[in-house]
């Protein structure tokens, strides 16, 4: 096994996840956790002074599912300062860094020739896409 | 008791507060924060119980993104054990999640109240028996079985205490297998990560590092409670300003006890977490009785 240059640890390369390919899936992960935070923080502030008057018992009888269900709608309450349209935005920020380190980890398991695992997750792929189609149909 | 009542403001601030220090203590104590808000939301915010779901399901997914993150840089998280796992655990979420919302609407809220007290209180015993140090287990330790030798289910961690890499092999896959179906289930049902069933089947049954096991667990969930949290968003359970204080508590509290706070892992902590299981446990047992 060959060692990675200059890596501190150096752990032992493997020949389908090299170091870039952990890279990719970490920067995928960085960039949607700080999306998330960065959108989540607005949203909330947004909410406080908007809707600071309201009670949390207000907010609770909101009914997420029928509020933002259209796309037009969606944008309609970002671009109108909406503060669980900004919450709903980072959360799809989260989303897409994890499917993004799944997609990049099924193209490794295929270029290294790991035809089982690789199939397995593009499995687990179309449960999740079938699983969000459901959140959007349902 | 119910603090509902107050403007949004405090709410905001008290929300944020007691969902980093559940990120804080569950870093130090190894464990992630869903075992604790949800009963929390519940039974002292006064947040009704589909609702405190949803937002513990969003908490513990930035967790999870926040800790893979770094996780995946220092190459710990072993790929291929996660990608075979998460291929039982997340349809068990689906089905777990999906559960819940139906349940919810029937009103049948008791029942889940129940069945959570019963899965806070087994955590405990698991939690208890779960080794808590790096005790690497040599490479030819146990026969490893058809699925393991098949996926190439071996790897190598550096060990930072021994200052060298280690390598390990995973046996026993199709056990653990079968242990994610529940992991899955109560990751759906209650919006936790399930992280102690995770490492119990990775740690004791596959005969992982515990380092590379709780990695590996983290890097899973992060897939399981997203579908999970995709369905109850669909049951209209997850209301993004109560999920949303409550995640950014708990992900910035994650990671300042991981990051800055390392030496603080001691097992004072973890008896904290643990009395808190137990009174949670209890606590929501009670209240699923007596509301039957």
């Amino acid at each position: 096994m060959n060692a990675d240059q200059g890596d501190a640890c150096v752990i032992p390369n493997d020949p389908t996840f090299t170091k870039k390919s952990y890279d990719q899936m970490a920067d995928a992960l960085l960039y949607g956790f700080l999306g998330f935070l960065l959108l989540a923080v607005i949203g909330v502030i947004v909410g406080v002074y908007k809707e600071g008057y309201l009670s949390f018992n207000t907010i609770l009888k909101q009914n997420p599912r029928s509020e933002y269900w259209t796309v037009p709608q969606y944008f309609g309450y970002l671009f109108g300062g909406g503060a669980n349209a900004f919450i709903l935005m980072g959360i799809a920020f989260m989303v897409a860094a994890t499917l993004s380190r799944t997609i990049i980890t099924t193209v490794y398991f295929f270029k290294g020739g790991e035809r089982v695992l690789g199939t397995v997750t593009v499995l687990v792929m179309i449960m999740l896409v079938g699983c969000l189609l459901l959140a959007r149909y349902w | 008791m119910s603090v509902l009542g107050i403007d949004l403001w405090t709410l905001v601030i008290v929300l944020v507060v007691f969902a980093f220090a559940v990120g804080f203590l569950g870093a130090l104590a190894g464990l992630g924060g869903g075992e604790i808000i949800n009963p929390v939301l519940y039974l002292v915010f006064g947040v009704p119980f589909g609702f405190s779901t949803g937002a513990s399901s969003v908490s513990v997914m930035g967790t999870s993104t926040a800790a893979s993150a770094e996780y995946v840089r220092a190459r710990v998280p072993d790929i291929r054990v996660a990608s075979l796992l998460q291929a039982v655990k997340v349809p068990g979420a689906i089905g777990g999640a999906a559960l819940t919302v139906y349940l919810v609407r029937l009103g049948w809220t008791p029942v889940l109240l129940i069945v959570l007290g019963l899965v806070l209180g087994l955590t405990v015993p698991l939690y208890v028996i779960a080794r808590h140090e790096e005790d690497p287990r040599p490479e030819t330790s146990g026969k490893p079985d058809r699925i393991t030798q098949e996926l190439g289910l071996k790897g190598n961690y550096f060990d930072q205490s021994r200052k060298k890499v280690l390598p390990y092999r995973a046996k026993h896959s199709a056990w653990t297998m079968l242990v994610m179906i529940p992991s899955g289930l109560v990751t759906g049902l209650f919006g936790i990560g399930g992280g102690v069933l995770n490492i119990l089947g990775m740690d004791r049954i596959m005969g992982l590092p515990m380092k590379v096991s709780s990695a590996t667990s983290n890097f899973m969930n992060g897939l399981a409670v997203m579908s999970s949290a995709g369905v109850l968003f669909a049951g209209g359970l997850v209301i993004p300003q109560l999920a949303a204080p409550l995640a950014i508590g708990c992900v910035t509290g994650a990671y300042t006890g991981s990051r800055f706070f390392p030496r603080f892992h001691n097992q004072q902590i973890r008896w904290v977490f643990i009395a808190l299981l137990m009174v949670f446990s209890v606590w929501t047992l009670y209240k699923g009785v007596v509301t039957l």
